[in-house]
């Protein structure tokens, strides 16, 4: 147990977690800026079927206009002040429930996605940090006020990056667990592979036709699945250090890419998670 | 770092990631939390699927599922509900008559997006819902979204009466 928390509290460059906090919020609110939340308050009430947070806390008559533009703008402005760092701690905290809320709206019409759910778990690490003492605007009055008690500290800077990268391993691994677990080594070693790729140019629109060549190529599409299968279960050794994260985050990273260029399905907001693996502001840790 | 801080984290470490071992060992989803078991079962090569097509004032059938028409919902989450309320039996059968109500939403966002010149599609007579089986072991097959595709009789909404 000693052994966890020392690796879960080791030191991190402050600056690699203001740089973080940085694109993280700026790439959720390009993300969220696109889509018109409010528009669900327009969706009749046919096609609600509540997931169990809203069940319990929410009833769709509430839905309006009214109010969910005045929050969607309300989580678009705590978005970009988290960003720059003003009033980080509210910022973030107010980000992050908004979110969790507008993220987890659409999930009541009818289909449940799991992929932006990492989003409101990495907000609220960020919540749960101190993030805001650094690259920000926070960090910049403090200075002027000659405010010493704003520094963040190396040990402070460290965990909340490997929480997130943690949160994201977990997600791959749970993937890689769910498919061995649920169909064996026959979801590769079989047609599995080849009828995905095929079944996707009837029900998505793949970018490419590379999805129905790789379909043709029978001998390979098994080994393909194979691959991310092993990519999936190795997720967890990105946390070993920079060169496996290289390895298998890239692997990742390029295994997402290529099921949207071959089947259509695109992992967005896995990709603001990717930005928190590049090793911006590897200063000394002072 | 002070103690108090040091074990509240780590009680958020253990729900943040605890939670979803549990999940992911249980084989359960409960949003945000999830086995992200997505894609984790044999794929079956006879498969059903569903598009929203649209007859253009010239008569020709067009697929509309895809691309930014049906807004705030995206092109996959739209098809499934739409699939599950056409094929809809037993205990969810009352599901089957929320077709023709969310038939004439998409009725009506078509119309809003025509009137405000934001429609990027072409002139609609009229909007529904095909179904397709599909066989992928059978001979000489040709990957054609709409090829297999069937219109759903009663799932065809007439734009004409929305111009009145």
């Amino acid at each position: 147990m000693k052994l966890i928390t020392k690796w879960l509290f080791a030191p991190g460059a402050p600056c690699r977690l203001g740089w973080a906090r940085l694109i993280f919020f700026t790439a959720l609110f390009v993300m969220q800026i696109r889509i018109d939340g409010a528009a669900w308050a327009d969706v009749p009430t046919v096609f609600w079927r509540p997931i169990q947070l809203f069940t319990r806390h929410f009833d769709p008559a509430w839905l309006s206009r009214a109010w969910l533009e005045p929050l969607r703008i309300a989580m678009l402005a705590a978005l970009i002040c988290a960003a720059i760092g003003f009033r980080t701690k509210l910022a973030t905290g107010v980000g992050a429930v908004l979110l969790l809320f507008f993220a987890g709206l659409p999930q009541n019409f009818g289909k449940v996605n799991h992929d932006d759910a990492i989003l409101t778990f990495v907000a609220f690490a960020f919540f749960a940090s101190h993030c805001g003492r650094v690259l920000s605007v926070d960090a910049w009055l403090a200075r002027r006020r000659g405010d010493v008690s704003m520094q963040l500290s190396p040990e402070e800077a460290g965990w909340p990056l490997r929480l997130i990268h943690i949160l994201w391993a977990l997600v791959f691994f749970a993937a890689g667990f769910a498919k061995l677990t649920r169909s064996g080594l026959e979801w590769a070693f079989s047609d599995n592979m080849r009828t995905m790729l095929l079944q996707h140019h009837f029900h998505h629109l793949p970018p490419t036709s590379l999805g129905l060549l790789l379909a043709d190529a029978r001998s390979l599409a098994p080994w393909v699945g194979a691959a991310s299968i092993f990519l999936e279960l190795s997720a967890p050794l990105a946390l070993l250090g920079r060169s496996w994260s290289l390895v298998i985050v890239g692997g990742l990273f390029s295994m997402q890419l290529a099921i949207f260029l071959t089947m259509g399905v695109l992992f967005e907001p896995f990709f603001a998670i990717y930005l928190m693996w590049l090793p911006y502001g590897r200063a000394k840790l002072t | 770092m002070s103690s108090a801080r040091r074990k509240a984290l780590c009680l958020l470490f253990a729900a943040f990631c605890l939670t979803p071992v549990f999940m992911m060992l249980q084989h359960r989803e409960r949003w945000p939390f999830s086995d992200y078991h997505m894609y984790s079962n044999i794929a079956e090569p006879q498969f059903e699927y569903c598009l929203v097509i649209g007859e253009t004032t010239d008569g020709a059938i067009v697929d509309l599922t895809f691309g930014k028409h049906w807004p705030p919902f995206e092109p996959i989450r739209l098809t499934v509900t739409l699939r599950r309320f056409h094929l809809s039996e037993g205990e969810d059968a009352a599901d089957r008559q929320k077709l023709v109500p969310a038939m004439g939403y998409l009725r009506d966002l078509y119309v809003r997006q025509r009137d405000e010149r934001t429609w990027t599609g072409p002139a609609l007579r009229r909007l529904g819902l095909c179904h397709g089986r599909v066989d992928l072991a059978a001979p000489g097959l040709v990957v054609d979204r709409l090829a297999p595709c069937r219109p759903i009789a009663d799932a065809w909404v007439d734009v004409v009466a929305a111009n009145l």
